[in-house]
């Protein structure tokens, strides 16, 4: 469960951008890897338990995924990984580069009113 | 109602102080493992192994992640190296700023080897750098030989991969050449070793990779 230490380090990086704004936060929009490690259900428990913590509610929390890709060294196509495969869907080669995927991105925000 | 576009990476925090420590160890020329396993993976019995092995020739020092006791540390004094207990309450796994507040009160020596024992766990550990050069992954024959499949995020980022408890292999049904081949699946230049406690070889072929990475480290 170190998604509860990543929901943490979410809603500090959200008060430090947004400040008083934090306590208007509406939505919370992020894009994580498919091989970052996170399973997207307990972040998504994670950060609201903290945010009612906070006092926010009614937090709308959207996590979209980013596929990791396997570029081949063989045929040279990038094709998505599906672990615990990661190996070119092309070819079957095993040789290649992995791109993208490994990152938790906090993509937007939206509050209910002013600006930051 | 005001939409703003981040683009901020969640693990940014983290991934600073990792980067801080990268800088500091860099610096001092201390070569950093983060060793990682699942709990009573034999990561503390491999760390007795191969400070017995080196500590004639670098002088090593140890954090010990887990969650409550000082059993392991003790275990490691014994060895006469430096050690430092990390307990981190109910925190699956260490963290860069608990390896920063740890070596701000340790005295680690320059051109010196720092092995960190990670919280027992293949999934969490895996999220978080801890300013390590090396990563190192066990899995022992009792756990068995499906462990890299099920776990692949913690063997994408392996530089080593030890099988342990090679002793008790005939009694599992552990298949080398599959947790093998399911490794390489993976990352296909993951180091790989196997090692039972009681076998002077394999705690010495470990011993030896380690100190040509550490004279790499210190040129």
């Amino acid at each position: 469960m170190h998604e509860y230490s990543i929901a943490i380090g979410i809603i500090d990086t959200l008060k430090d951008v947004l400040k008083e704004e934090f306590l208007c936060l509406n939505k919370i929009e992020l894009t994580v890897g498919s091989l970052s490690g996170v399973y997207f259900e307990a972040l998504h428990s994670a950060l609201e338990l903290i945010l009612e913590s906070e006092g926010l509610d009614n937090v709308t929390i959207n996590i979209s995924e980013e596929k990791g890709l396997f570029i081949c060294s063989e045929c040279q196509k990038a094709t998505e990984i599906e672990p615990p495969l990661f190996i070119c869907k092309e070819c079957g080669s095993s040789r290649g580069k992995i791109s993208g995927g490994k990152k938790i991105i906090i993509k937007a925000v939206e509050v209910n009113d002013g600006k930051i | 109602m005001a939409r703003y576009e981040l683009m901020r990476d969640a693990l940014g925090r983290e991934k600073q102080r990792a980067e801080r420590l990268h800088d500091f160890f860099a610096e001092h020329r201390i070569l950093v493992l983060n060793i990682m396993g699942s709990p009573g993976s034999g990561k503390t019995t491999l760390i007795e192994k191969v400070i017995e092995k080196l500590k004639d020739d670098v002088t090593i020092s140890v954090i010990e992640g887990d969650l409550a006791t000082t059993v392991d540390s003790e275990r490691i004094e014994k060895t006469g190296a430096d050690v430092f207990q990390i307990n981190t309450g109910g925190i699956c796994h260490l963290s860069p700023e608990m390896v920063e507040r740890a070596i701000d009160k340790m005295n680690i020596r320059d051109k010196s080897i720092l092995m960190i024992e990670n919280v027992g766990n293949l999934v969490c550990p895996a999220s978080f750098d801890l300013g390590e050069d090396i990563r190192m992954v066990l899995v022992s024959t009792p756990e068995g030989d499906d462990k890299p499949e099920k776990y692949p995020v913690m063997f994408l980022g392996a530089d080593i991969f030890v099988i342990t408890k090679m002793d008790l292999i005939e009694m599992t049904d552990f298949n080398i050449d599959r947790a093998i081949k399911s490794v390489q699946k993976i990352k296909h230049n993951t180091e790989i070793f196997t090692f039972s406690r009681d076998s002077n070889e394999d705690a010495k072929r470990i011993s030896t990779w380690l100190k040509e990475e550490y004279t790499k480290k210190i040129k």
